[in-house]
C-alpha cells in the first residue's frame, strides 16, 4: 500500500509550536514519505514519473502542514485565552460547587507533572531511577542536573551546592535531599515490587502496609529521598 | 484526569486545601477525613496528609517503622509552569504567601519558590528555553 505523505500530519503529536528539532523531524518524515510514494507509483506504473513528482507531493504536504499548523495555533491560542480567563474552568466545573478565585495566571500541569528531587550523587540517582524504577534519562547536564521521565513524571534531579536549583539561598541555606514529601508510583503488585527492590539492595524505609484504600511501601533513593509505591487495595481502583 | 500522584505532609489539612485551591488553582477531589485530602491540577494529583499516630487507619503518614515522624518541609517539590512568573509572584505576594526565594534566573527557567502554610516548597517556573516548557502530547 502506498504511503500517503499526509499521514505524517495525522500523528497524535500536533505541531502547535514546533521547535527546530521537531520541525526537522517532521520535514524528514514528509520527505521520506513523499519519496516512498513516488517510488511506489513508479513501481506500479512502470514509468519514471515526472521529475516534479516528489517536489509536488512535498509542496502539497507542506502547504497542508502550514494550514494545519496555523489552525492549531489559532485553536491553541483560543483555548489558552479561555483557560486564562477562567471560562473553560468554569465550564468544566460548572456542575460542582462554585470555585473561589483561581491562583496565579494559568498555573498549569500538563502531561508530565514535574517534580524536583535533590541528590548528592547524580550518577547514582540516575542509575537508581532508571535501573530500579524504569525511568528514562532525557537529559544529563553533569555534574549538577539531570532530567528523567517515568511513571508519568518528569523528574528533575539537582545537586545541592552546585549551580542551578542546588545553589544556596540568599541567606546561605543549602538545599538538601530527604524530607517526607514524595512522589507516589502505582505498581501492580507492591509486595513483589518491594521484594525485588530489596533483593537489589534498595533501602526499604517502610515495608508494605495497608492504608485506607491502598497497600503501600516506602523506599529510599541513594540520596535518601523517599519514593512511595502503592497498589490499590482490593475493591478500590484508580479514580479516573 | 490525574495521572501521577505526589504526597505532601502538612500540619493543617484545611489550611493546605485553602492554599492549594485559592492560591494555585487546584481542585478538591476529596476530604473524607480530617488528616487526608486529595487535590488535583491538570495531570497532577496532590495528596495532603497530616501526620497520624502509629496504628491509625490511614497508612500514608504514620511514623516510619524506625520511629521517624513524617514532617512537612524539606526541599523536594513539584513545579508549576506559569506564563508570567513576575505577575504570578506579584499576586501571590499580595495574597500574603511566604516566599522562600526571590525570582531566580536559572539555566532553563526563571523560577521562584513559595511555601504552603506548613512550609512545604512549591516551585513556580517560566520557561526560558523550549526544552523547559511542558509539552502536551
Amino acid at each position: 500500500m502506498a504511503a500517503d505523505p499526509l499521514d505524517v500530519l495525522r500523528l497524535p503529536v500536533v505541531p502547535v509550536d514546533p521547535r527546530p528539532e521537531f520541525t526537522a523531524a517532521l520535514w524528514r518524515r514528509i520527505t521520506s514519505a513523499a519519496e516512498a510514494r513516488t517510488r511506489t507509483d513508479e513501481a506500479v506504473s512502470g514509468t519514471s514519473g515526472e521529475a516534479g513528482n516528489i517536489g509536488l507531493a512535498i509542496q502539497r504536504a507542506l502547504d497542508n502542514a502550514e494550514q494545519m499548523q496555523a489552525q492549531m495555533r489559532a485553536r491553541a491560542a483560543a483555548i489558552d485565552e479561555l483557560i486564562a480567563s477562567g471560562a473553560l474552568e468554569r465550564h468544566v466545573s460548572s456542575q460542582s460547587a462554585p470555585q473561589p478565585p483561581q491562583g496565579p495566571p494559568a498555573a498549569r500541569v500538563r502531561d508530565n507533572p514535574t517534580v524536583r528531587y535533590f541528590v548528592g550523587d547524580l550518577d547514582a540517582a540516575i542509575e537508581f531511577y532508571c535501573q530500579r524504577l524504569g525511568f528514562a534519562e532525557e537529559l544529563r547536564s553533569a555534574p549538577a542536573f539531570a532530567m528523567l521521565t517515568g511513571g508519568g513524571f518528569r523528574l528533575l534531579l539537582s545537586v545541592p551546592g552546585l549551580p542551578g536549583a542546588g545553589r544556596p539561598l540568599p541567606d546561605g541555606t543549602v538545599p538538601a535531599a530527604g524530607g517526607s514529601n514524595r512522589i507516589t508510583l502505582q505498581v501492580g503488585d507492591v509486595t513483589a515490587a518491594v521484594r525485588e527492590l530489596r533483593a537489589a539492595g534498595v533501602r526499604i524505609r517502610a515495608d508494605v502496609s495497608a492504608g485506607v484504600a491502598v497497600r503501600q511501601a516506602l523506599i529510599e533513593d541513594p540520596a535518601g529521598n523517599l519514593v512511595e509505591l502503592y497498589e490499590p487495595a482490593a475493591g478500590y481502583r484508580e479514580r479516573t | 484526569m490525574s495521572t501521577v500522584s505526589v504526597r505532601y505532609i502538612v500540619d493543617d489539612v484545611d489550611a493546605a486545601i485553602a492554599f492549594y485551591r485559592d492560591r494555585l488553582g487546584f481542585r478538591e477531589l476529596m476530604h473524607p477525613a480530617p488528616p487526608f485530602a486529595m487535590m488535583t491540577l491538570g495531570d497532577l494529583r496532590l495528596v495532603l496528609v497530616a501526620p497520624v499516630p502509629a496504628g491509625h487507619a490511614g497508612g500514608g503518614s504514620r511514623p516510619l517503622p524506625d520511629g521517624t515522624t513524617q514532617r512537612p518541609g524539606g526541599w523536594n517539590r513539584f513545579m508549576l509552569e506559569v506564563p508570567d512568573l513576575a505577575a504570578a509572584a506579584g499576586e501571590l505576594r499580595a495574597a500574603g504567601v511566604t516566599f522562600r526565594t526571590g525570582i531566580v534566573d536559572g539555566i532553563g527557567v526563571r523560577q521562584v519558590m513559595i511555601e504552603d502554610p506548613s512550609g512545604n516548597p512549591v516551585e513556580l517556573f517560566e520557561p526560558l528555553r523550549a526544552e523547559a516548557r511542558l509539552e502536551t502530547r
